[in-house]
């Protein structure tokens, strides 16, 4: 047996016993960790594109971040994702992560392969993360709508709960609490809020983005995360090849005054109303003008409050830190649990 | 009305707040219930919301200005842009974030009034207003330039571009570094003065975008008024741009001040500093020196790239220099060398040189020399069209062969009979194409050997090559070479191409 199949062997066994790989933190002004040598294969990751690959959402982000985890951390990654456009390709069983953007699929029913290979794929220690695999219902028009709006929902993609619900009949999707070690596992809290403008300051610390956390559903086998699903987080990695973040990233924040609740209760709207899920499962009206984008919102308190949009390169910058640093987590969070 | 930081066209605002009230105003009462979501019509609700704006109560008026903010009917906008007057800070930032958010789709006519708020008391809206500048001003070019009624581009206004200018000055850093970045979009002169004491701010990017802005934009003996602070300050990339700006300029102060950052305690900048000398004092002792960091790796690459164009400034003395960069083993490095080796070349007495310069490693520089030899091929002297021919690359050996075009019968026909043995097929089936243009006299010969080719594209070509010498016997030939072997591939091609060329069914 030559030497690229003895290490190709030991990445498939690998798989169950994670973690294999120490993490070591590096530190922001540190210099990037040296690469080994080239006769060690990087870890890959496998992402699936149903249909022309060219045409996936947010091209260069994948490759952005795992670039940046490769600066960050010790972890190995390839920082070219190996594209499949169907679970039924093999190759999944030879790596141990599949990163999938939910508007990358077309058609989510899967196929009797399909379904057999990410069970085997899961039940080997796999991981499968579903980015916008949290589309709040009123994304759910349009597939362009859960690209562009991060809603915190605490509520899977029916598509993706049906999905699923062929692989693992027993199992169902579950919020990751807030307090889970996710979100502590390579950055801790929200970057420094400093940069941001006062008004918005305070609704993003302590409501949009309470401790640095994000509104995730998880799939468990046993008592491992098996499957992530997150509203899109891609949006939020891509930079160009000068190295500068490729999307403009505004903030919806939600804003009240006195009186408010009043007059918005009695507006007219011209699109449609719409159900989302909170943490606590109590659940918010969310009223729209303009198909796609939320207008205000009747909370479960009574109160209700109009969103608001904010743009500037200060809030773009902190936004993309804050996606950056999530998808930091998440990788070193799947290689170490 | 609340007190502006400075304003010195109150006018101007006052008069566009009474054209947006007024227009507001004028908003229709509502009609009969729609059938559209909400207990209100859209204009009940706007209606309503309207005399909200007249509320002595601050709550009232930002709640207004949120909810209309929602809303695209022309009075919702105008209520909207007439919160950016308002006495209260909370209603001013208010319309603007409900505008911002708009983006593209605001209405134009506010893009004039939010630019004014650049004056605004308060630095949050200040702030806001800096950030969106990009935004606002393409909102503004796009109005007026698909307006045809306005057949001029139009400037802004003498308060707006005032306004620029003292933004650029704001208390507020973020302020002063959106301005900077955004400079070549405002369409202003921005004053020597301003940029100056910039170069003093102190934020460091502030600083380092006033320094790359002065580059451009100020005389440097202006830069030079900052110099004993630009050599000192603390920002790496500071020194080291002020040490390249003196190297493009020479002036009698400059030197002094290179001298200085000679004992600069970063190397890089050292390396910057003894570049920017030689660029304003080129002299041959120096540049043995500077070759020598070149070759060890001691600058990075875009000081290697600035020295190497330096050389010119020696002339005919910086041509040793050039061809031991031609030796370096930085492929960048050797392309640029070879472009200034080339301008001054002489092919006929360089032709060794450029003979090995052909089996360089890099593809770019091979590419490079391909073109120039093209674009010279009259002056190509038949020994160097000789080693091309044997050059380790087929694309040099491929320019070998196009330069045979410009040799005597004699000399082309023995050339190209040694690329019919050339290892690359393209080259052999080409050999036969530039032989059959010769009318070379055994042609014949050659293409019927050459239908043995252990390639099938020279087999192809010899085919067509023969087909299309319109000779019944060369046709019969092709026919026989077709029946010895009726299920081979060249037999399939032969009797494609008779039927496709000929109309000829065997």
């Amino acid at each position: 047996m030559n030497r690229f199949a003895i290490i190709a062997l030991l990445m498939l066994v690998s798989i169950p016993v994670l973690p294999l790989w120490g993490i070591v933190k590096v530190g922001e002004e540190a210099d990037p960790p040296r690469l080994p040598p080239k006769e060690v294969p990087y870890l890959k990751v496998v992402q699936l594109v149903q249909g022309d690959v060219m045409r996936r959402q947010y091209p260069d982000a994948l490759p952005s971040l795992l670039e940046e985890i490769r600066h960050r951390t010790t972890l190995n990654l390839d920082p070219f994702p190996l594209y499949i456009d169907s679970f039924e390709d093999e190759v999944i069983f030879k790596h141990p992560l599949i990163y999938v953007n939910f508007a990358d699929r077309v058609d989510w029913t899967l196929t009797p392969g399909e379904i057999k290979n990410l069970r085997r794929f899961i039940e080997r220690g796999g991981f499968l993360f579903l980015d916008a695999g949290i589309n709040a219902s009123f994304l759910r028009g349009n597939l362009r709508y859960g690209q562009m709006h991060s809603f915190a929902d605490w509520e899977v993609s029916p598509l993706i709960e049906d999905a699923f619900r062929d692989v693992f009949p027993e199992n169902r999707f579950e919020p990751l609490p807030r307090s889970n070690p996710f979100f502590k596992s390579f950055y801790a809290g929200l970057p420094d809020p400093t940069p941001l403008p006062e008004a918005i300051r305070t609704f993003i610390v302590n409501e949009k983005w309470p401790q640095g956390t994000y509104s995730s559903m998880v799939l468990k086998h046993g008592d491992r995360v098996a499957v992530m699903a997150m509203p899109i987080m891609a949006m939020g990695w891509g930079k160009s090849e000068f190295g500068q973040w490729s999307t403009r990233i505004g903030f919806r924040v939600r804003e009240g005054a006195e009186g408010l609740s009043d007059r918005l209760s009695e507006a007219a709207y011209g699109g449609e109303k719409y159900e989302t899920t909170r943490e606590d499962g109590r659940s918010d009206t969310i009223y729209c003008e303009i198909p796609g984008t939320p207008a205000w919102v009747e909370e479960p308190s009574g109160d209700w409050r109009v969103f608001r949009y904010y743009h500037s390169r200060e809030i773009s910058d902190y936004a993309h830190t804050f996606y950056t640093r999530l998808g930091v987590n998440l990788f070193v969070y799947i290689f170490s649990q | 009305m609340r007190k502006l930081k400075s304003m010195p066209d109150l006018i101007l605002r006052v008069g566009s707040f009474a054209l947006l009230w007024g227009f507001a105003s004028v908003a229709q009462e509502p009609g009969e219930p729609s059938p559209e979501g909400g207990p209100l019509t859209h204009e009940e609700t706007i209606w309503r919301v309207l005399q909200d704006l007249e509320s002595d109560n601050v709550d009232t008026r930002v709640g207004s200005i949120m909810l209309l903010g929602k809303y695209r009917a022309p009075e919702a906008l105008s209520g909207v842009v007439s919160g950016l007057f308002d006495d209260h800070v909370r209603v001013r930032r208010a319309a603007l974030v409900s505008l911002i958010e708009m983006q593209s789709s605001m209405p134009p006519s506010a893009v004039e009034p939010i630019l004014l708020l650049l004056y605004d008391e308060d630095p949050e809206i200040r702030r806001m207003v800096s950030s969106s500048l990009g935004m606002l001003v393409n909102l503004w070019n796009t109005y007026f330039q698909s307006n045809e009624q306005v057949l001029t581009r139009q400037m802004f206004p003498l308060a707006i571009r005032q306004g620029f200018i003292q933004a650029f000055l704001d208390e507020e850093v973020v302020v002063r570094r959106n301005m900077l970045s955004d400079y070549f979009f405002l369409g202003i002169q921005l004053p020597e003065s301003t940029l100056l004491t910039l170069l003093a701010d102190e934020d460091d990017l502030v600083r380092l975008e006033a320094l790359r802005l002065a580059g451009r934009l100020s005389r440097i003996d202006a830069i030079l008024q900052m110099a004993s602070l630009l050599v000192e300050d603390p920002v790496q990339s500071i020194r080291l741009l002020f040490a390249n700006l003196l190297g493009s300029h020479n002036v009698s102060g400059g030197i002094e001040w290179l001298e200085l950052l000679l004992e600069d305690r970063d190397d890089e900048v050292v390396k910057e500093a003894e570049l920017s000398l030689f660029r304003i004092l080129p002299h041959v002792r120096e540049a043995l020196r500077l070759t020598e960091h070149l070759m060890t790796g001691a600058f990075n690459q875009q000081q290697g790239l600035v020295f190497i164009q330096s050389l010119s400034l020696l002339k005919e003395q910086g041509r040793p220099f050039l061809e031991s960069i031609l030796e370096s083993g930085n492929p960048t490095y050797r392309l640029e060398a070879l472009r200034l080796f080339l301008a001054h070349a002489d092919i006929q007495v360089d032709a060794a040189k450029l003979a090995d310069l052909a089996n360089d490693r890099s593809e770019r520089v091979r590419l490079y020399l391909a073109g120039y030899l093209m674009t010279n091929r009259k002056k190509v002297p038949v020994s160097l069209i000789e080693d091309l021919t044997f050059a380790r690359h087929d694309k040099m050996r491929e320019t070998a062969m196009v330069l045979t075009r410009e040799l005597p019968q004699n000399q082309a026909e023995t050339l190209l009979l040694d690329f019919l043995i050339d290892e690359t097929p393209r080259l052999r089936a080409q050999a036969l194409d530039e032989l059959k243009l010769r009318q070379y006299g055994d042609i014949r010969k050659i293409l019927h050997l050459s239908l043995k080719d252990p390639d099938g594209l020279v087999q192809r070509r010899s085919v067509v090559l023969l087909i299309g010498l319109n000779d019944p016997e060369e046709l019969n030939y092709l026919i026989s070479v077709m029946e010895e072997d009726p299920k081979s591939q060249l037999a399939h091609y032969i009797k494609d191409q008779m039927l496709r060329r000929l109309g000829v069914q065997l």
